[in-house]
């Protein structure tokens, strides 16, 4: 009885079995998915570095630059690591934290594994810390421990950049500008474009308006002509605006953002944003109130994807709207902005 | 008031219904695709949505200045601004506003259709048609004199003045296209344009003869004064009625035909029409007419002498049951409601009808009035009145306040009451929506009292801010208690929850044993928690301190006060939050007894339980057993605490406590939970219905583990039987969707070694016993399904059987073995999936078991050919030849051997499909991973070898058989332990004796 209970039970395991089969025949194959497409490339990651990675397929080595790798799904990765990956590229980063956490990190036995796991713990409680819902001082710690233990690690650059925005937002205005300035060093031109405009951000913040204008008017001047840098040279050009208007040139603001404007695509959120809150300051600075409240409720009502730019924009509507006579919609975007983005109003 | 009640304020149901409708076409028609450069439309839409009217006209006076932004827009305007003007008027509260906001709508309507030939002029004529019919019924609210009237009438005729102009329009439009034939399919926008044309001409007829009707309505004396509108309307309506019959407009003329007859007097006119009204088909944009046309046939049958309100009453009342959900506001159905209502005090004033029927025609009146007394609108005075005759006052229906400062604290008390009793009637009218299906119109009928709820909240705390300013000295304390605690509470309802700790925890220190302390406070601690999901975990010390701090105070202060419980239980909460069991159960034990405390033993034995799971994946048993341990004893005690009846929350407990019994093989145990009459899911589930699929899919798994377990412990397993394919069925119904064939096959393999287990271990009697039970069991189910997966756990568990009662070493079934994989085979033949490799691999496996090889070796050649790796199938294909070897006679037998030794079946590469017992040694030896098949595989070489060397008597097949094993010996000394050992010894000792 024994025997045939055996082998009954043998039977059941018929589809498992094929599985291990032919498993066992495969070799180690890690699939690399650039920016703009959905077919992978498979193979062997055999080296990284700041500047990229290089995967072998046979006997080939293909080059792969960091900033247009879109993603990489390495071979027999634990599952929490493949979920939590895909959770945090769409945003949900609270869920992709519960994912990663539950990855054994004694089963990770490639270094780049391990390197990969951590940055996308890294990059979530960054982008929680920057929406106000996490502590930002352990995200920092967090990436710089990142920066300093992964040197060689192809999401090296998009460290430093998340750095440079959580310095922005702790108000560290020179750490941001150093961080950001780290990214000219990345292999692509659009990085380097990049950093250069976040530069400015950092110091139209910082308040260094003429140190923001020649940033932005460096950018606004490349001859880089790719869709990525064109855009760059847009939100550079909303930045010099802004900086006009700081500099008490509302008009000159105006006429330029009102320029962008004409060819502007709204279903870029964050481009739009900038540029409706660039015209907001314009208009300030021109003492159009109305102007002003109206462009920054274009934020509000219709770009409120882009946190900190819908931050911002609520920030001068409980200012503005008073002047108008409107305190009560005053109180509603206070209460927005608190409930929304706590870290901002600290 | 709310707006819609303004709509639907002083006239024609039919027509304010369409006029919402189409205001709300309107917005959608003009709804914008983004293109480059300012978004325009959809940021005044944004601003129209957020309220911002003022806003939306200031950007709309700035707009044409703006960079980017489409002519198309700019040349539209007026008509934005119109529409902005509308929306205002809808929102605002304020009678003044909203009449400006109405003129300024109408002036800018105006001022756009100086541009008659813009593509947008028919939208914005039909939605100034409308508008006009909304200010003729503005002017006959409240009291009406002369003027009134008069006022009324000239809109009335404007507006049918502007349907005209429509009608005209489009059927110009229409003859033109008439000559152009437009076939739908090559031209589909051409065809929807002329759809469109044709769907507002129509609309646009009906609409102009009824602004004639409700024109011809406003004469004091209808009859002398309106007789020429109303016969210049009824001509209208007869002629849509004659030429389109077959759409809705021209059957909803009858209805309007039958109103103005009635209106002239003319009663049987006016039956025929609503008569004729009634019988039309059932549709969806009929059925507000019905309500309107029952309503006049039930008011002309009570007008006759005597009044035959039974004949009313049968024709009309079946309606009442026809109510829809989303109809019980409309106007039309308050106007039948209220006509029937009369229909049924006349039947209950007869005093020719027994005390019975009377009183049961007077409850069923009651009833009509008091749902129409619900229903803000023209009919309430009337119910009121009625009502009040009945001796019921229906006066202080809910209305919602204003903001409007208080004069004093009392009036800011009084109002803040009116608002705490509207929000509550609004949440029990939102509770009753949420439960029934969601359509577009329940949808937005649920969005607009949320919003009627959230402004109330809002006006509510307003109110109280400013009245507890006015409290002096001789106001009562209690009161101010009793206002402190209304702030609170609408305060937390706004989520403003830093607001509501404050006046909460402030009440409840000010106040320490007093009941408005107590709910105060514990408004607070719910706020806190709220506050706690809102801050992150490394700010929220202070907070965390502020919330055990109210709480040992809420308990020490009303120490015997079960709600104060409550207020252990939000720490209660927070411990288990952080996964801290053992500071929960301490705090819980300390809890008197009673509902709360049993609350939280519930909820403390389900974590306590997804522990003990986790435990068990750490492969930590010793804790997993403790907590599990821990967790039925909560769980009970949670349960058998239970107070009054049990909802879903108890259900799901009880569910997890027979799961775990079930986990821990108590089967009967889990049954007795499961059938519990006051908490098991079994019965619960009928009553309260099930929570989720989730839970409909668990409950049946476990209840379906437990039966089969209960039947495998039984004296008698029969009696199982019928409660086993009750819950099959219902565990089947509960899969549905992508992945339901593969979770139900997991539980029924699950469910199959479960059984074959206990068969295993069973004594013959019982193994007899049992498999009776259990074939009968199959049989039904596989009687009453064709379900996939069902049928292949019915097969595999027949084969499972079968192959149990098989002694060792017996290759061909007989006996009740032979019965039971016959059935095994031809169920799973039936199987649809007959390529898959699983189902291929059993069909053969069982054909083989009964001696049918021929099929046998088909069914596992089909399987190899397409995945010639499955190595259970090889060892299968093999072994069919050397079964059937064994049934052959001697000469074919040897070639059976050979083939079951060599392989047999070529493939289209000329190579065996079937490798047999030497390709399969060969390729197992070389990973150790497959030792264990490796072992058996070179048995049956050296097997078939010997067989082969018996039947021929050649020995030097017998040689190779003893050298075969001899080298598994030398390089595997253990031989794969030491029952495959000893095979290999007794088969050298036969090849030994052949040998000599």
């Amino acid at each position: 009885m024994a025997q045939a209970l055996k082998q009954t039970r043998v039977h059941f395991l018929a589809v498992a079995f094929v599985a291990t089969f032919a498993a066992s025949a495969t070799a180690q194959m890690d699939r690399v998915y650039v920016v703009g497409s959905n077919s992978a490339s498979a193979g062997t990651v055999t080296e990284t570095s700041k500047g990229g990675i290089k995967l072998k397929t046979g006997a080939k080595v293909r080059d792969f630059n960091s900033s247009e790798i879109r993603k990489i799904l390495f071979q027999r990765e634990p599952t929490e690591l493949n979920r939590g990956r895909e959770l945090a590229i769409d945003g949900q980063y609270e869920q992709a934290l519960t994912e990663l956490k539950g990855i054994d990190g004694e089963k990770l036995t490639r270094d780049v594994v391990r390197a990969e796991a951590t940055y996308y713990v890294v990059l979530c409680n960054a982008k929680l810390a920057l929406a106000g819902r996490g502590d930002r001082n352990a995200a920092i710690a967090g990436a710089i421990g990142f920066a300093r233990n992964n040197s060689n690690s192809y999401h090296f650059f998009s460290v430093a950049k998340l750095l440079g925005d959580l310095a922005l937002a702790t108000k560290a205005y020179d750490k941001a500008i150093q961080y950001y300035g780290a990214l000219k060093d990345a292999p692509s031109a659009e990085s380097k474009i990049e950093s250069r405009y976040l530069v400015g951000v950092a110091n139209l913040e910082k308040g260094d308006v003429a140190q923001a204008e020649a940033a932005f008017g460096d950018v606004a001047s490349v001859s880089v002509n790719s869709a990525e840098a064109l855009r760059l040279k847009v939100l550079a050009q909303a930045g010099q605006a802004v900086a006009l208007a700081r500099n008490g040139k509302g008009k000159e603001g105006l006429s330029l953002v009102e320029s962008l404007i004409e060819k502007l695509n709204p279903t870029d959120i964050e481009m739009s944003a900038r540029v409706y809150n660039a015209q907001g300051a314009s208009y300030e600075a021109a003492g159009d109130i109305e102007g002003a409240i109206l462009s920054y409720l274009h934020t509000h009502l219709m770009f409120s994807g882009q946190s900190d730019a819908h931050a911002k924009a609520l920030g001068r509507l409980v200012e503005l709207w008073p002047k108008v006579g409107r305190a009560e919609r005053a109180a509603e975007a206070r209460q927005e902005l608190q409930q929304r983005y706590p870290g901002f109003v600290n | 008031m709310r707006m819609n009640q303004v709509w639907t304020g002083r006239s024609s149901a039919t027509r304010m219904r369409v006029s919402v409708a189409g205001f709300v076409a309107f917005v959608l028609l003009t709804t914008p695709a983004f293109g480059q450069g300012e978004p325009a439309e959809a940021f005044v839409k944004q601003l129209r949505n957020a309220g911002y009217f003022d806003t939306a006209i200031t950007y709309l006076d700035r707009v044409s200045k703006f960079p980017g932004v489409d002519p198309e827009f700019v040349s539209a305007i007026e008509l934005e601004k119109a529409q902005t003007h509308i929306d205002a008027a809808l929102r605002s509260r304020n009678s003044n506003d909203r009449d400006e906001a109405f003129t300024n709508a109408e002036n800018a309507l105006q001022s756009f259709l100086k541009k008659p030939s813009h593509p947008r002029a028919p939208e914005a004529r039909l939605q100034l048609g409308k508008l006009q019919l909304f200010r003729a019924s503005q002017f006959l609210a409240g009291e009406v004199d002369a003027s009134a009237r008069q006022s009324a009438r000239d809109s009335y005729l404007a507006a049918s003045k502007t349907f005209d102009g429509i009608v005209s329009d489009l059927r110009g439009k229409l003859e033109q296209l008439k000559g152009q034939s437009i076939d739908p399919k090559t031209d589909p926008e051409a065809a929807k344009r002329r759809d469109e044309y044709r769907f507002q001409y129509l609309q646009s007829q009906l609409n102009a003869a009824d602004a004639l009707k409700l024109a011809g309505k406003t004469a004091k004396d209808r009859k002398k004064d309106g007789k020429a509108n109303l016969d210049e309307a009824s001509k209208r309506f007869t002629e849509l009625n004659k030429k389109y019959h077959k759409y809705a407009e021209g059957a909803v003329s009858l209805m309007h035909l039958g109103q103005i007859a009635e209106w002239l007097g003319q009663d049987a006119k006016a039956e025929e029409n609503f008569l004729l009204m009634l019988e039309q088909p059932e549709a969806d944009n009929l059925r507000d007419a019905k309500f309107l046309a029952a309503a006049g046939y039930a008011r002309l049958k009570l007008k006759q002498s005597p009044p035959k309100y039974k004949e009313a009453i049968d024709r009309v009342s079946p309606w009442v049951r026809e109510i829809r959900p989303n109809e019980k506001t409309a106007p039309s159905v308050q106007e039948f409601r209220l006509a029937l209502a009369k229909a049924y005090l006349a039947n209950a004033a007869d005093e020719a009808v027994k005390r019975g029927e009377a009183g049961r025609a007077t409850s069923e009146g009651r009833e009509l009035l008091q749902d129409a007394s619900k229903v803000p609108g023209s009919h309430l005075e009337e119910v009121r009145t009625l009502l009040a005759d009945m001796g019921i006052d229906k006066n202080d229906a809910p209305k919602l306040p204003t903001a409007e400062p208080p004069k004093s604290f009392e009036d800011a008390i009084e109002r803040a009451r009116e608002v705490y009793v509207s929000t509550g009637e609004i949440d029990k009218g939102l509770k009753l929506l949420a439960k029934q299906d969601e359509t577009p119109q329940l949808k937005q009928q649920k969005q607009s009292l949320e919003k009627q709820l959230v402004e109330s909240y809002s006006v509510g705390s307003q109110v109280l801010r400013a009245g507890l300013v006015m409290v002096n000295k001789e106001t009562d304390n209690e009161t101010i208690n009793q206002a402190r605690f209304l702030l609170t509470y609408f305060l937390y309802q706004q989520r403003l929850h830093r607001d509501a700790v404050v006046t909460g925890s402030f009440l409840a220190r000010h106040a320490p044993g007093a009941e408005m302390g107590l709910r105060g406070g514990l408004i607070a601690l719910n706020a806190m928690q709220m506050l706690l999901t809102e801050v992150p975990e490394d700010q929220n010390d202070g907070l965390m301190r502020q919330l055990e701090s109210l709480g040992n105070y809420l308990t020490k202060t009303w120490p015997n006060d079960p709600k104060a419980a409550e207020a252990q239980g939000i720490r209660i909460r927070l411990l288990l939050r952080k996964d801290d069991y053992d500071g929960a159960q301490a705090l819980i034990d300390k809890m008197p007894a009673g509902r709360e405390r049993g609350y939280f033993k519930r909820l403390l034995g389900q974590l306590l339980w997804n522990a003990s799971v986790l435990a068990r994946e750490a492969e930590d048993l010793e804790k997993s057993d403790l907590l599990a341990g821990k967790a039925i004893e909560n769980l009970q005690q949670g349960l058998d605490e239970l107070e009054g009846n049990a909802d879903v929350e108890v259900m799901k407990a009880a569910l997890v406590l027979a799961k775990i019994h079930q986990f821990q093989k108590n089967a009967d145990k889990a049954l007795t939970v499961l059938d519990h009459p006051k908490f098991g899911p079994a019965k619960l589930v009928e009553t309260l219905g099930s929570p989720s699929e989730t839970f409909t899919r668990e409950f049946r798994k476990v209840e379906l583990k437990a039966l089969v377990g209960k039947m495998l412990k039984a004296a008698d397993p029969s009696q199982s039987l019928d409660r086993m394919t009750t819950t099959m069925e219902a565990l089947r119904q509960a899969f549905q969707g992508p992945d339901a064939q593969s979770e139900l096959a997991a539980i029924y393999i699950r469910l199959a070694n479960d059984i074959k287990e206990e068969l295993e271990l069973a004594d013959p009697a019982r193994q007899a016993k049992l498999i009776e039970a259990f074939r009968a069991l199959l049989q039904r189910i596989s009687d009453a399904t064709d379900d996939q997966a069902t049928n292949r756990w019915v097969g595999q568990t027949l084969m499972s059987m079968g192959e149990t009662l098989m002694q060792p070493g017996q290759t061909k079934a007989t006996g009740q073995a032979l019965d039971l994989i016959t059935q095994a085979n031809r169920a799973l033949q039936k199987l649809e999936d007959q390529d898959d490799v699983t189902t291929g691999y059993l069909v053969g496996r069982s054909h083989r078991l009964i001696g049918e090889y021929q099929p046998a070796l088909n069914a596992i050649q089909k399987v190899l050919t397409a995945n010639p790796n499955t190595l259970d199938a090889q060892f299968e294909g093999a072994q069919t030849y050397e079964s059937w070897a064994a049934d052959l006679k001697p000469t074919t037998g040897y070639k059976a051997y050979s083939a079951a030794l060599k392989g047999g079946r070529p493939g289209a590469d000329k190579k065996n499909t079937i490798w047999g017992w030497d390709a399969i040694s060969q390729k197992t030896s070389r990973n150790p991973q497959f030792r264990d098949k490796f072992f058996e595989s070179r048995y049956h070489v050296a097997y078939v070898l010997y067989r082969m060397g018996t039947l021929k008597k050649r020995k030097s097949e017998l040689q190779q058989a003893s050298k075969v094993i001899n080298r598994v010996e030398a390089l595997f000394p253990e031989m794969g332990g030491a029952k495959m050992k000893a095979k290999y010894q007794n088969l050298l000792k036969q090849v030994e004796k052949g040998l000599r």
